[in-house]
């Protein structure tokens, strides 16, 4: 699904945000991303997204070379990709409902299929009830199931999660990576780059360790360590 | 894929609403920059009209002194005669001058005594009449036969009045283009503006849906719209402008006592002018808001 191969990234033609980094992330994998803080995991999310392109190496994001692909094409491949932040990224003039059904409407979905889609995304990630709620009246793990909800509602193949827990108490964390994990389990390959060592010692999935952009460890049922 | 347009109409008027102050200044400085384009574009095809009523009937009049001989009279004659320029000459003896000379003022009869007494007001002439309507050659047609030839007293053309308002005319228009360009790249910064700021306002919006996939156009359109919403309410202003002045040139040229006689444009000429001022907005909010773009969105 993901596969880097000697993947190297520099900023200003000099600091190597990735060196030479090497790893196949498989369809359905649920991978964890750690590291010290600008050891590269934003770096290594950005690039599959392609909202930055690789210096060296090839990258490719299912089944496509996306140093290749030509920027119209850039859209369709962000189609299969959800995204979610630390800070949720939300809309904050729009309601629960709009905020997702946005992600549907933007990519020239028509009513009806928005209309299906939306509450059954809402209900999955257990908000239904708050969906006319703005963004502000919410809790942050509520925010960041909204987040979710708009991430998936397109049934992407990859999700991207760039230190989701981050802004949240470890209980409302939990919660998260419980509704991360049920995503996981429908195919959906997940990358998830995190700082939280308890998430990452419980879930017991595939680690990926990078230091100073370089990946000093890659196990498959690892712990944050 | 499919652009929904009632996306893009919610979209674009909550812009131009979001932006009220700015789209306004921009509105307006398109409208006072395009209605002084249609004003330049409107007086140079009148004062063009103008012009060909006059060279219909022009004469060029080659007066002559009250000495000429005999000889120098004949020489001038064939000179008019071999000109290129020349349809057809005709002298004025004694005779007809003095009976044109009664006519014209036969309600003055100071006049007509003095003229009667001193011939020297009363000269004989050619009356020529040029083959062409070209008023430049016309003009050098009477600056030809003008007292540097022997025997001639003065020469006139019915066109020299003309030129002078065409000249005039090129003048001003020429100051109102050059300020109306001025004021039409104050209007495309204007749109820059406004597109960056209504980018601004709406950067989460923007990122999102980057984020989620939606193409460049699915972007773009609705800040391209914007401008050219501007542009064209702009242009209808000022398409406003040029009808009100249509409707005073027409009010002055079609006066059969004024010089400005014959002085008006054409319907055809009209419609063309306001075709420009539209297309013109048109092409400068589509302009500015793609400057915008191409600068201020990356995608």
């Amino acid at each position: 699904m993901i596969t880097f191969q000697n993947v190297s990234k520099l900023y200003k033609g000099e600091i190597k945000a990735l060196r030479h980094c090497t790893a196949n992330i498989e369809k359905g994998e649920f991978v964890f991303l750690v590291g010290p803080s600008g050891s590269g995991k934003s770096t290594m999310l950005r690039l599959i997204n392609r909202e930055e392109t690789a210096d060296d190496g090839t990258l490719y994001v299912a089944g496509k070379d996306i140093a290749r692909l030509s920027s119209w094409r850039v859209p369709y491949l962000r189609r299969n990709i959800g995204c979610i932040f630390q800070d949720y990224k939300l809309l904050p003039n729009k309601s629960v409902y709009e905020n997702v059904a946005f992600a549907l409407e933007v990519i020239g979905r028509p009513r009806h299929v928005v209309h299906a889609q939306v509450p059954a995304i809402l209900e999955l990630v257990g908000l239904e009830p708050k969906s006319e709620n703005l963004p502000d009246e919410l809790s942050g793990g509520e925010q960041q199931r909204v987040s979710i909800a708009r991430a998936f509602v397109n049934r992407p193949l990859i999700l991207l999660a760039d230190e989701p827990t981050g802004n949240l108490d470890p209980a409302t964390s939990v919660g998260i990576m419980r509704l991360l994990d049920r995503i996981n389990r429908t195919g959906t390959t997940v990358v998830m780059a995190t700082h939280d060592r308890s998430i990452v010692d419980t879930m017991q999935r595939r680690v990926i360790e990078l230091d100073q952009g370089e990946i000093v460890r890659d196990q498959v049922r690892g712990v944050y360590q | 894929m499919a652009l929904q347009l009632d996306y893009v109409v919610r979209e674009t008027s909550t812009n131009l609403r979001r932006n009220v102050t700015l789209s306004f200044a921009a509105v307006v400085t398109i409208a006072v920059s395009l209605c002084l384009f249609g004003t330049a574009m409107l007086t140079r095809a009148a004062v063009g009209n103008l012009s060909t009523r006059w060279t219909e009937d022009v004469k060029v009049i080659v007066f002559v002194k009250r000495d000429i001989s005999e000889a120098q009279k004949s020489s001038l004659q064939e000179q008019l005669e071999e000109n290129a320029s020349v349809a057809k000459v005709k002298y004025m003896g004694d005779k007809e001058t003095m009976k044109e000379f009664e006519h014209l003022f036969q309600s003055n009869p100071a006049m007509l005594e003095e003229g009667r007494k001193n011939k020297d007001l009363v000269p004989n002439s050619f009356r020529v009449t040029p083959n062409t309507n070209d008023p430049d050659a016309i003009i050098a047609l009477q600056r030809l036969f003008s007292t540097n030839k022997p025997g001639v007293l003065k020469s006139v053309s019915a066109l020299e009045g003309v030129k002078r308002l065409q000249h005039f005319s090129s003048v001003i228009q020429t100051a109102v283009l050059i300020v109306g360009l001025g004021l039409l790249a104050a209007a495309l910064m204007l749109i820059l503006n406004a597109i960056r700021m209504a980018m601004f306002a709406r950067r989460r919006e923007i990122e999102v849906m980057k984020l989620v996939g939606a193409t460049n156009w699915f972007i773009r359109v609705p800040f391209m719209l914007e401008g050219v919403v501007q542009g064209l309410v702009g242009a209808a202003f000022a398409v406003v402008g040029v009808y009100g002045l249509d409707k005073l040139i027409y009010r002055l040229g079609s006066d059969n006592l004024s010089v400005f006689s014959g002085m008006v444009a054409t319907r055809g000429e009209v419609t063309m002018v306001m075709l420009v001022v539209v297309l013109l907005g048109i092409t400068i909010g589509a302009a500015g808001s793609g400057w915008a773009l191409s600068r201020f969105l990356k995608v």
